[in-house]
C-alpha cells in the first residue's frame, strides 16, 4: 500500500495474538497510514504474544511510556490515543460528549410528533425533554452542568465510563425504560401521581417498579450512580429550605405530583409545598409507617432536585453527593486555588497524613512527620520518626501537571482526548532530593481531608488507608537516617532515646 | 489382646507428627508458626539461612528485658530497672508505650497478658524471639507458643529437592530485612535484645529433628509460595513478614486438611469460600464446610490412636479453625464460622501466588490459583469441577466470584480494564 492509503484494525477479537501480532509486524512496512483499534487488555495481549517482533515491542514500549511521561507520541510517528482517559463529561461544556449527546436528543426536531399528542400533559418523558432542554426551561444549562459533574464525579472515583455506558444511561435517564404506549397505557391505568418516579434525576439513583432488576442490571452505569444519591444526604441548609421555604420550586410540576396517603381526602399533594401534607395523625403502626415512607420518598426526591436544580451554593455540590472536602478537589484539578488557599490546604492534608499514621501533636505543624512502618497501623500515639519533610518538599498538583506544564509538553496526553484530571497528585521530595508521587482519587483525597478533620471510619476506607500508609512506609523506608539518635513522638511531643553502652535514656528533643 | 493393652496410648504431637508431619496444637495456632519459622531462619548455627543435615541448632532469645517492661506487674523489682533505665520512670513510661505497639496481635485476648503471651511482630531482624517464662526466679527459654509448626515449615524449606529454588529462597531470606538493618527501630531493638536472656550457645532442636517433610506434592505449595513472596521487590519488608507468616498459617491449614483426609482414604474436600455476595445458601454450605473438615480431622486422629484423650485431640483439631480465624480465612474467632477472605489473606495470597512483574487474569486467578492449587471453591467453574454445582445453584457462585473481584479491586489487587479484563498483579502492594 503507498502514500495517502488508510489501514484499519478495527479490532483484535477475532484472531488469536499470535496472528494478529504478525499482522500488525507486516503493517511497518509501507506508506499506508496505520489505525489500531483495541482493547487495552487484547492489545497488551497481541503486543507481548510470541509472535511480535521489533515493531509491536516499539508499539508496546510507547504505550507504556505514556503512563510514564504523559505523552501521546514520542516522536510524532506512533500516537496512543488511550480512551480510558477519554471523559464523557469534559470542560467546558463543549467538549463533552455527554452534553453534545444530550443536546441532540433534547433538539426539538426530534421531538415535533409530541406536539399534538394528547398525553403529552401527562408524559414523563415528554417532561424529561423539557426539563434538559434549554429551549424549553432556562435551568436546563444549570441542570445539564450538574449531570456533568455527576459522571465527572464518577469518573474521579475511577470508573471508566465508556460512551456507550454514557448513551445507554442517557436514554434511560429520558425515558425510564417506557415507550410511547407504555405511557398512553399508564396514563389510563394508574391513579395520578405515578409520574414522578420518571423523572431523570429519581431515575438516576432508583430504578422504577416497572423495570425488573434483571434489565437494571444491564445497565453498568447505573451499578455505580446510586452509590452518588444526593437523596440520602441530610445537608440542613438545604432540608430546610426545600422543606420549609415557599416557592423555591414552582407549583404544579409534573415531576413534583404524588400520589397523596391514603389518610387523606386529596388525590395528589404538591411536594413544591414541602412535605405539610404528608404529616397526618397516624393511628396505628400501618399508618405511621405509611407516613415514614411517603415522607422519606417526597424528601429524596426534593434533595436530588435541589441538587440538580442548583439550589444551593455551588461549593456544596460535592456535599450533595457524599464528599464534603470535594470541593478542595475541584480547587486543585480546576486550578482555582491561590497562594495563601494552597498552603492552607496543603496543612490539612499533612494534618491528614499524620492522623493517618497514628500521630497526633499537641500543636499544629506544617512539618510532615513519617513515622517508622513497623508504627504505621498502630494508634497509640507514640511512635519512631523515621523522617521529616518540609512542607516545600510536600506538593498538590492536577494529574495533567505531573509530568510538567501541560501547555509546554508536545503531544501532551491531555490534548489527545477529552479530557478531566481524574486525579490529584501528591507529591513528597524526600530528604535525597528523590520525589515520590501518589495519585489521589476522590475518595482518597476525601479521606485524607477527613482524617484532617479528626476523624475517618477506618473500615470504610480501609483500602485508602492502607495505599496511603504503604506510600508513606516506602519513603520512610528509604529515609533511614543513620545517626545514633532515635527520635520519637510521645503524646505529641518530639522526645529521644539515646543509647550510652548498657544505659538507656530519654530525652525531650 | 495382651500386645494390645501393654502399647502404650501415643499422645498428640506424635499423632499429629504422624498424619501431617509436625505438631500442631491449639495453643501454637495463628501467627506463631510463621514466628518460630523466622527465629530458625536467622538464629540458626551457621549463616546459612537454610542449613542442611539431619538436624539443627538455634540460638533461641527471650526478649524477657522487653516483654516484662511493657507486660509484666512484677517488673519494678528488675534490677535492669536500675542498672539499664537508671530508675528512669518517664523513660520506662515511653519505652512501654513504644514497645506495647509492636505486639504481635493476640486473636481471642481481652485482656492485658502475661508477658510470657505477648510477643513482637518480627519487623526487623532483632524483634524476632523465641518463647520464655518465668520460673522460680529465673528466665527459662523454652516452648510455650512455638509448638512444632514453624518446624515443619523450616524443615520443609530446607530440605527441597530442588536446588535452584532452595538456593533462590536463600538468597530471599538473606535480602529480607536488609532494607530495615540500619533503622532506628533495628537499633533500639538490637539494645533490649542485649539486655535479655539468651542461650549461651545454640542448641539441637528435637521437634525439628523428628519433623517428617517431603510427604507430598503439595509441600511445592508452600516453597514456591514463598520464593514469590521473597522475590517481590516493590513490596516492603514488613509486608513480606506479614505475608510470610500468613502463607505460612494458611498453608497449615490447608494441608491438615488434605492429608486428613488422604489419611482416611476419601477424596479432598474442597473449601467453599462465601465472598460476602450474601446468598444465605452459599453461606450455610460454607458453614457445613468447616464442620465437615473438622470433621474429618478428628477421624482421622481417631483412626491413628483410637484411645487418644478427647482434650489432645481437640487441640490438634483447635489448631485449623484457630489458625484460619486468626488469618482472616475464617469471619471470625467466635460464634458461628466460615470461610471468607480478608483484605489481608488476599493481599497474602496474590504476593504468595503471583510472581513478581507478571499478572494473571482474574477468571485465570480464581480458577488456576484458588482452586486447582489451593482447593478453594469461588467462582462458577471451581463449583462445577468439584460437582458442588449439583446442590447449588451456579449463579450464586457467579455472584460470588464477582463480589471476590469487586473486593480485589477496592483493594488494589486487581486491576480492571474498560473491556472487562481484570488482571490480578502484586504491583500495588507495599
Amino acid at each position: 500500500m503507498g502514500v495517502g492509503s488508510l489501514r484499519v484494525f478495527k479490532d483484535f477479537s477475532e484472531f488469536v495474538p499470535e496472528i494478529a501480532a504478525e499482522l500488525v509486524e507486516c503493517s511497518n512496512n509501507d506508506e499506508a497510514v496505520t489505525i489500531i483499534c483495541a482493547n487495552e487488555g487484547r492489545l497488551r495481549a497481541v503486543l507481548s504474544s510470541a509472535g511480535a517482533g521489533p515493531f509491536c515491542a516499539e508499539l508496546l514500549k510507547s504505550f507504556e511510556s505514556s503512563f510514564n511521561d504523559g505523552k501521546a507520541s514520542r516522536d510524532g510517528r506512533i500516537h496512543i490515543v488511550n480512551l480510558n482517559h477519554q471523559s464523557v463529561a469534559a470542560e467546558p461544556s463543549i467538549y463533552s460528549l455527554g452534553d453534545r449527546a444530550l443536546r441532540d436528543w433534547t433538539s426539538g426536531t426530534r421531538w415535533r410528533s409530541c406536539a399534538d399528542c394528547d398525553a403529552r400533559a401527562d408524559c414523563p418523558i415528554n417532561r424529561n425533554r423539557d426539563m434538559l432542554s434549554e429551549r424549553a426551561e432556562e435551568t436546563a444549562l444549570t441542570r445539564k452542568s450538574k449531570l456533568r459533574l455527576l459522571l465527572a464525579t464518577l469518573e474521579r472515583i475511577g470508573y471508566v465510563v465508556t460512551i456507550r455506558d454514557m448513551l445507554m444511561t442517557f436514554a434511560y435517564l429520558l425515558t425510564g425504560g417506557l415507550k410511547c404506549g407504555d405511557v398512553h397505557k399508564m396514563r389510563r391505568r394508574r391513579k395520578k401521581g405515578w409520574q414522578q418516579a420518571y423523572a431523570f434525576y429519581n431515575l438516576a439513583f432508583e430504578a422504577p417498579d416497572t423495570l425488573s432488576t434483571e434489565q437494571f442490571k444491564r445497565l453498568p452505569l447505573m451499578q455505580q450512580l446510586p452509590k452518588l444519591d444526593p437523596g440520602r444526604r441530610a445537608i440542613r441548609e438545604i432540608d430546610e429550605r426545600i422543606l420549609n421555604q415557599q416557592e423555591i420550586f414552582v407549583s404544579g410540576q409534573l415531576d413534583l405530583q404524588f400520589r397523596a396517603p391514603a389518610t387523606t381526602d386529596r388525590e395528589l399533594i404538591d411536594a413544591a409545598d414541602g412535605i405539610d401534607e404528608i404529616i397526618g395523625d397516624p393511628r396505628d403502626k400501618k399508618q405511621r409507617s405509611d407516613e415514614a415512607e411517603n415522607v422519606t420518598r417526597v424528601v429524596r426526591a426534593l434533595r436530588r432536585r435541589a441538587y440538580i436544580d442548583g439550589i444551593g451554593s455551588n461549593a456544596l455540590d460535592m456535599a450533595h453527593l457524599g464528599f464534603p472536602y470535594g470541593a478542595d478537589f475541584l480547587g486543585i484539578v480546576r486550578d482555582r486555588l491561590d497562594v495563601p488557599a494552597r498552603t492552607l490546604l496543603k496543612k490539612r492534608v499533612i494534618a491528614g497524613l499524620h492522623h493517618i499514621q497514628g500521630l497526633q501533636f499537641a500543636e499544629q505543624t506544617p512539618t510532615l512527620h513519617l513515622v517508622d512502618p513497623a508504627f504505621g497501623r498502630s494508634m497509640s500515639g507514640t511512635a519512631i520518626l523515621a523522617a521529616r519533610i518540609n512542607s516545600a518538599n510536600v506538593d498538590l498538583l492536577r494529574l495533567s501537571e505531573k509530568w510538567g506544564k501541560s501547555d509546554e509538553l508536545r503531544h501532551h496526553v491531555k490534548t489527545s482526548v477529552d479530557w478531566i484530571d481524574r486525579h490529584v497528585v501528591l507529591r513528597i521530595v524526600d530528604q535525597r532530593g528523590d520525589p515520590h508521587d501518589l495519585l489521589l482519587d476522590l475518595m482518597t483525597f476525601d479521606c485524607i481531608l477527613r482524617a484532617a478533620a479528626g476523624h475517618v471510619p477506618t473500615k470504610f476506607y480501609e483500602h485508602d488507608i492502607r495505599r496511603v500508609a504503604s506510600f508513606l512506609g516506602r519513603i520512610a523506608q528509604s529515609a533511614n537516617a543513620t545517626s545514633d539518635q532515635i527520635n520519637l513522638i510521645k503524646d505529641g511531643r518530639s522526645q529521644t532515646i539515646s543509647i550510652d553502652g548498657s544505659t538507656i535514656q530519654v530525652g525531650v528533643a | 489382646m495382651q500386645d494390645d493393652a501393654t502399647k502404650k496410648v501415643r499422645k498428640g504431637p506424635d499423632v499429629s507428627r504422624e498424619l501431617f508431619g509436625g505438631v500442631l496444637d491449639l495453643d501454637a495456632a495463628g501467627y506463631y508458626p510463621g514466628l518460630e519459622l523466622l527465629n530458625f531462619v536467622y538464629f540458626g548455627e551457621g549463616e546459612d539461612p537454610l542449613p542442611a543435615g539431619d538436624t539443627v541448632k538455634i540460638t533461641r532469645r527471650s526478649h524477657d528485658f522487653g516483654r516484662r517492661l511493657v507486660w509484666d506487674g512484677n517488673f519494678k523489682d528488675d534490677p535492669r530497672r536500675h542498672n539499664v533505665l537508671l530508675d528512669d520512670t518517664a523513660a520506662e513510661d515511653t519505652l512501654r508505650e513504644l514497645l506495647r505497639c509492636l505486639q504481635l496481635e493476640i486473636p481471642s485476648g481481652t485482656k492485658e497478658p502475661k508477658w510470657s503471651r505477648a510477643h513482637f511482630f518480627p519487623y526487623t531482624p532483632s524483634l524476632i524471639h523465641w518463647d520464655a517464662r518465668e520460673r522460680y526466679g529465673r528466665i527459662l527459654v523454652e516452648r510455650l507458643y512455638l509448638r512444632g509448626g514453624g518446624a515443619l515449615a523450616f524443615k520443609i524449606l530446607r530440605t527441597d529437592p530442588d536446588t535452584s529454588r532452595l538456593i533462590r529462597i536463600r538468597e530471599g531470606f538473606n535480602c529480607l530485612y536488609l532494607a530495615t538493618m540500619k533503622s532506628p527501630l533495628e537499633i533500639l531493638a538490637g539494645f533490649i535484645d542485649e539486655q535479655s536472656q539468651t542461650d549461651e550457645k545454640p542448641v539441637v532442636d528435637d521437634v525439628e529433628r523428628d519433623t517428617r517433610t517431603n510427604l507430598d506434592d503439595f509441600e511445592n505449595v508452600y516453597r514456591d509460595g514463598i520464593l514469590n513472596i521473597l522475590e517481590q521487590g516493590n513490596a516492603t519488608s514488613v509486608a513480606k513478614v506479614r505475608a510470610l507468616i500468613g502463607w505460612t498459617a494458611l498453608w497449615l491449614v490447608l494441608m491438615q486438611n488434605r492429608r486428613a483426609t488422604y489419611s482416611l482414604g476419601m477424596k479432598e474436600i474442597p473449601i467453599i469460600c462465601d465472598c460476602g455476595a450474601g446468598s444465605p445458601q452459599l453461606r450455610r454450605a460454607s458453614q457445613r464446610c468447616l464442620q465437615e473438615v473438622l470433621g474429618n480431622i478428628v477421624s482421622a486422629i481417631s483412626n491413628a490412636e483410637p484411645k487418644i484423650t478427647k482434650a489432645q485431640r481437640n487441640k490438634i483439631r483447635g489448631f485449623f479453625w484457630a489458625t484460619a480465624a486468626a488469618n482472616g480465612f475464617l469471619n471470625a474467632w467466635r460464634g458461628r464460622k466460615h470461610f471468607t477472605f480478608s483484605v489481608d489473606a488476599l493481599e497474602m495470597i496474590v504476593l504468595a501466588n503471583i510472581p513478581e512483574g507478571s499478572g494473571m487474569p482474574f477468571e485465570r486467578f480464581v480458577t488456576e490459583v484458588l482452586y486447582d492449587r489451593l482447593g478453594l471453591v469461588v467462582g462458577r467453574g471451581a463449583a462445577e469441577a468439584s460437582g458442588l454445582i449439583n446442590a447449588i445453584d451456579a449463579s450464586i457462585f457467579e455472584d460470588n466470584e464477582a463480589q471476590l473481584a469487586l473486593q480485589m479491586i477496592a483493594a488494589g489487587l486487581v486491576t480492571q480494564y474498560s473491556d472487562a479484563t481484570r488482571m490480578v498483579n502484586p504491583r500495588a502492594i507495599s
